[in-house]
């Protein structure tokens, strides 16, 4: 019974991690946010109720974790190191990988939203649980994962449009 | 326009664009906003930020799961060990890290949504390439055409340790009676906070030369990774 449910954990971690990536802001951070779960996971394997959705479960520790960190650390700087929110000059680098760098500037934007927001947006727009789904793993009403949601998903439209993700191309010239 | 009150709000109009109203809801919805154009806008942008949100995690996915999160799933005390990953065949003997399922599709079916937004210009059908190379262990790319090759991945490692732009380093590739040089050609932050490199290479090969441009990333724990290596533009 144990070995299937650490078999299916071990499957889950790819999806588990780009979750913990949204929540952190830097893939260093989610693996160790991932391991976090994982043992605490393993820990209360108990609690797991068989027939419930284990996705979910992790989730949910994992979000518990975070927020948990973050009442730790309050006052001090824990979303990304000040030199990955800096608008570096990218300029040098654009090109053909222009379109890497805008998928990470599209992470750094999400990395700047409130934390309660990027929780569901991770869930349900990157993760694709549904509404139910994700106020039941944040333990929110269904209204609060709507309102959050749109406050998410606007903010980061208008960062994109503005923003550091078309800054590739303002920054054509090279050296 | 007409003059029905205005019942909605943004939250409603992501459960929209998300396809989380019932069908009733939803088609009174459209009526009411569909001369309403800051509605419209409002649901232009919450399609386009799903897209791009979407597509900015893709090569998160892709990113083989560390083998020490594996381990740790795979060795708890109370239940039988799995067997152990040393054993098991191993293609380069390197840092063993395990790759997430793959999802045929995937990325091709992402990044055309966020192309617009994004200016995507890549073909991801190469698949994104990301594995460390740590502790001289290998470089390894799923679209170059050189790897596994030691004579370059030493010499780019050591191209990569001296860091200085613009310095040439020039190889020999016995093995493959071959030759090439690695230049740094740039620097720059990119995602994460990762410290990077570009980095150009060409090679000669029977009489054959190529160039191509490639982007190396320093990892949280100190390993650089390929990130791109293409054939050169232009």
């Amino acid at each position: 019974m144990e070995d299937a449910i650490r078999r299916e954990m071990v499957a889950l971690l790819p999806r588990l991690r780009r979750f913990a990536c949204g929540l952190t802001g830097s893939l260093a951070d989610a693996d160790d946010l991932v391991q976090s779960a994982c043992e605490r996971a393993l820990s209360r394997i108990g609690q797991w109720q068989p027939g419930t959705r284990l996705d979910s479960w992790m989730f949910r520790i994992a979000q518990n974790l975070w927020i948990d960190r973050i009442r730790q650390s309050r006052g001090r700087e824990i979303l990304l190191p000040a030199e990955a929110l800096a608008e570096r000059s990218v300029g040098d680098a654009v090109r053909e990988q222009e379109a890497r760098l805008a998928m990470a500037a599209v992470r750094r934007e999400i990395a700047k939203l409130p934390e309660d927001q990027r929780a569901v947006l991770m869930l349900v727009t990157v993760e694709g649980v549904s509404y139910k789904e994700a106020s039941e793993i944040l333990e929110i009403p269904i209204g609060t994962v709507m309102s959050r949601l749109a406050r998410a998903r606007l903010a980061l439209a208008r960062a994109i449009e503005g923003g550091p993700a078309n800054a590739g191309r303002r920054e054509e010239s090279r050296r | 326009m007409s003059n029905v009150a205005k019942f909605w709000d943004d939250a409603m109009l992501v459960a929209y664009v998300d396809g989380e109203l019932d069908a009733a809801t939803a088609r009174r919805l459209e009526n009411a906003i569909a001369e309403d154009a800051a509605a419209q806008a409002s649901i232009r942008l919450l399609r386009e930020s799903a897209s791009a949100a979407r597509g900015a995690f893709v090569e998160i996915l892709e990113t083989p799961v560390p083998a020490a999160l594996v381990d740790r799933l795979r060795g708890g005390a109370s239940a039988h060990r799995f067997p152990d990953p040393k054993t098991a065949p191993s293609r380069t003997g390197g840092g063993h890290a395990v790759s997430p399922p793959r999802r045929p599709g995937l990325a091709r079916r992402l990044l055309p949504l966020a192309a617009g937004l994004l200016l995507v210009t890549l073909g991801f059908a190469g698949g994104l390439v990301t594995e460390r190379g740590e502790n001289g262990g290998p470089f390894r790319t799923a679209s170059g055409p050189t790897p596994g090759n030691p004579a370059f991945e030493q010499a780019l490692r050591d191209a990569l340790a001296a860091d200085r732009i613009g310095a040439r380093l020039d190889y020999r590739d016995e093995a493959n009676d071959a030759a090439g040089s690695i230049t740094l050609t740039g620097s720059f932050t990119a995602g994460f906070g990762a410290s990077c490199r570009e980095f150009r290479h060409e090679r000669a090969r029977m009489g054959t030369a190529s160039v191509e441009d490639g982007i190396a990333c320093r990892r949280g724990d100190g390993g650089w990774e390929i990130i791109t290596l293409e054939a050169a533009r232009g």
